[in-house]
């Protein structure tokens, strides 16, 4: 309980220090604050695909549903924040130009990555038969998570993007204000720990929904 | 360039003022997550002692 106070506190903070700590970014202007967000919820929908592909091939391994239930949360979770990226990255480019879509490489991308996981969660719930479902999933869950990379990382570079990784990272660094920096930096930590918060509450709901349905 | 041409219009009063409104803002959306994870948190753990000792 006491961890949980300590991240609403420090996410508050986070949220303060972005407004009145952390200096504006060239060219930016306001729309910096939405640096604190976007990579944050972008960075936290790759970890959660990451850890759903690792539960999915243990899964592979052990056959048990526990392993099947946390892949499947995982992604859930790993699509909610992909959808907040996409939905924080439509008002950006609203304000910097002037249309919230503009099917631009990173855009195009992250709409291919939402349908993949959303086709997986349609495959869940597609499928009968709790073996053959489990199977299924973690096998194209495994396939699905190929592409992540290609499309966060590789696709959005091979070609020309409004998306303003230049102004931040000219050389492919991390540049910018260390004050900027430390709000960042601790916004990503915060929004991680949240994400394992909400991953072992979906999985404490499940393993409760599993044994009021065996009883 | 879009919404930000607008923002650069107004006056920096203005733009304070518009600063603090969005903080607020975003303070009371993270609080309402927070509380209600953190109640969900409760109503779980008390589910799952109730279930240990049954």
């Amino acid at each position: 309980m006491v961890w949980q106070l300590l991240l609403f506190v420090w996410m508050s903070l986070v949220i303060v220090a972005g407004f009145l700590y952390a200096p504006l970014a060239e060219k930016l202007y306001e729309m910096t604050r939405i640096i604190y967000f976007h990579i944050p919820v972008a960075w936290v929908a790759v970890l959660a695909f990451l850890v759903s592909t690792a539960f999915s091939i243990r899964y592979l391994m052990t056959r048990s549903w526990g392993d099947d239930a946390r892949a499947a949360i995982s992604a859930g979770l790993g699509l909610l924040f992909a959808v907040l990226a996409t939905a924080s990255g439509a008002i950006f480019a609203k304000a910097m130009w002037g249309a919230f879509w503009n099917w631009d490489p990173r855009e195009t991308s992250i709409f291919l990555l939402l349908l993949i996981y959303g086709a997986y969660l349609t495959l869940r719930s597609a499928v009968e038969g709790e073996d053959k479902r489990a199977r299924l999933a973690a096998v194209y869950n495994i396939l699905a998570f190929v592409t992540v990379p290609f499309l966060v990382f590789i696709v959005p570079r091979l070609y020309f993007s409004l998306h303003p990784d230049p102004l931040l990272n000219a050389q492919g660094r991390l540049e910018m204000h260390p004050r900027m920096l430390q709000v960042f930096l601790a916004s990503l930590a915060g929004f991680t720990v949240l994400y394992f918060w909400i991953f072992d509450l979906g999985w404490k709901v499940a393993r409760l929904k599993r044994k009021q349905e065996e009883a | 360039m879009g919404s930000l041409m607008q923002i650069m219009e107004k006056t920096v009063g203005q733009r304070v003022i518009a600063d603090f409104v969005v903080m607020g803002v975003i303070l009371l959306i993270w609080a309402g997550v927070f509380f209600y994870l953190f109640r969900l948190d409760r109503k779980v753990r008390a589910l799952l002692k109730k279930d240990k000792a049954g």
